[in-house]
């Protein structure tokens, strides 16, 4: 079972240092919650792992079963066996969904798949997301709404199987409906054997997929590691509770109910 | 059904008489042909002309449609490279000279390399032409930062009763799209052959046979 394994990592952004030292263990075959205030850096973290050339890692290290993922290019910490679900995934113009989808499919296989095999795999994938079949023809994730590119994230975990999948935000612009058909296909991905990350501000997704493990980034590093207590508690208490019982000030006051603030953005802003 | 391939372009006149049709497929891989095609398209005559180019070098292309009789029709669309050191312009332009005439002309491009590839043309729909329609679609999208993309498709229209649109697209792979990309596992250079299919690949379907073959093995095997 691989380890997505982090240490003392810092990342600093347009010359501002967002991640402080961040040190987290994630399993394959666990889920990990990674919950915060908005703008403590929890997406941060995810796009640093899978590479952006936005966020420059000054010091630290990032592992993948031993293996040293910043000495590796973006597309090949994906073929090593990482995903990020983004929370705003791009709208290409001019790349085909289907092409996408099996030139990402082959480029982690010796051999090409056959047109049959791909097809099928294709199907059953877009009939469990509840996406229609001829939206494989048009050009990735352009004109799709919200919750259409969310489920399009998901089509595309299953059909990459990585070790380690990455969730930023993959709940919000959901919803129930959206939102049931989104966390039974992680369910069912959890069954066999990946391990997740998972960003969100909601209990309510966590109460679906039910995460093993919980951390709370906090200022640019992870103030607090435990159960799924945590979640409950987060969500009857706010984050008053770090401070009161860890005696740990958070720089910045969220703003609850924002799910557009990141501490990328915040930066960038000075 | 016209079909010339590579030196068999030359400056042409072509005309399509009343209630017939014409089908020209032009296609060429050496080198860029600088050719002049001119097609008088009478009454009811339908024009249908395409040109899929993967040839290296420079040059300027123009074809000048006239649509001369009442309910004349004409298509046009390219879709080509333009990379290393090449420089080329495809001028597409169409005269609507009698009334209830329709055209359509569509141009994607991709400039790579330090390829420069312009795109220009003027639909003109004359004073009295009531009913006519007409489009220009036009796209180009840059690769590399020596390349340049240039999109000009102009309307002149002197009557009120008709339907005009044009549309020009200049872009380039963005770091954002590509890091999406690259996020999936598909590297730098695949991420280019995905956009050059998405951009190429829709002229497949004008042409048949074995040049349908050829073009098709340009678009996925790297021109």
């Amino acid at each position: 079972m691989a380890t997505l394994s982090i240490k003392d990592l810092h990342v600093s952004v347009g010359g501002k240092e967002i991640l402080k030292g961040v040190t987290l263990d994630v399993h394959q075959g666990r889920t990990t919650a990674l919950v915060g205030p908005n703008g403590h850096g929890k997406s941060t973290l995810l796009f640093a792992i899978m590479g952006h050339p936005n966020y420059l890692v000054t010091s630290g290290s990032i592992t993948l079963d031993g293996q040293d993922v910043l000495a590796l290019s973006v597309d090949e910490r994906s073929k090593l066996g990482l995903f990020l679900a983004m929370q705003y995934p791009s709208e290409i113009p001019g790349v085909n969904s289907a092409d996408f989808l099996k030139a990402a499919m082959n480029v982690r296989r010796d051999k090409p798949m056959s047109l049959f095999q791909f097809y099928s795999k294709m199907q059953t994938a877009y009939q469990e997301m509840g996406i229609p079949f001829e939206m494989s023809a048009r050009n990735l994730n352009e004109g799709f709404s919200g919750g259409e590119k969310k489920r399009n994230e998901i089509l595309q975990l299953k059909l990459l199987e990585p070790s380690i999948a990455m969730l930023d935000e993959i709940d919000s612009g959901l919803d129930v409906d959206a939102l049931r058909v989104v966390s039974s296909a992680i369910v069912e991905e959890q069954k066999k054997g990946r391990g997740f990350l998972v960003v969100s501000h909601y209990a309510r997704l966590y109460d679906l997929i039910a995460p093993d493990d919980v951390a709370v980034m906090v200022n640019g590093r992870i103030a607090v590691t435990g159960g799924p207590e945590i979640i409950s508690k987060i969500d009857t208490k706010g984050y008053e509770w770090i401070k009161t019982e860890l005696g740990i000030e958070i720089e910045k006051e969220s703003s609850v109910g924002s799910i557009g603030v990141c501490a990328t953005k915040e930066a960038l802003k000075k | 059904m016209v079909l010339l391939v590579d030196e068999e372009i030359h400056d042409l006149d072509l005309e399509v008489k009343t209630g017939e049709s014409l089908t020209l497929r032009l296609a060429s891989f050496s080198s860029f042909p600088s050719a002049k095609i001119h097609v008088k398209v009478q009454k009811e005559g339908v024009f249908d002309g395409a040109f899929a180019d993967f040839s290296s070098g420079s040059g300027k292309m123009e074809i000048h449609v006239e649509l001369l009789g009442e309910g004349a029709k004409a298509m046009w669309n390219f879709a080509g490279v333009c990379q290393q050191k090449g420089d080329k312009t495809m001028e597409a332009s169409v005269d609507h000279l009698a009334p209830h005439t329709s055209a359509e002309v569509t141009q994607y491009g991709i400039a790579m390399g330090e390829g420069k590839l312009a795109f220009f043309g003027t639909s003109h729909i004359h004073p009295a032409m009531v009913g006519s329609s007409t489009a220009q679609k036009e796209k180009i999208i840059v690769f590399d930062k020596g390349a340049v993309g240039k999109c000009s498709p102009v309307l002149r229209i002197d009557e009120n009763d008709v339907v005009a649109s044009h549309s020009a697209i200049v872009g380039k792979l963005s770091d954002e799209h590509l890091f999406y990309m690259l996020s999936r596992g598909i590297d730098r250079d695949s991420a280019k052959r995905l956009l050059t299919l998405g951009y190429l690949r829709p002229i497949l379907s004008l042409y048949e046979g074995a040049l349908a073959e050829r073009i098709q093995s340009c678009i996925e095997g790297g021109f």
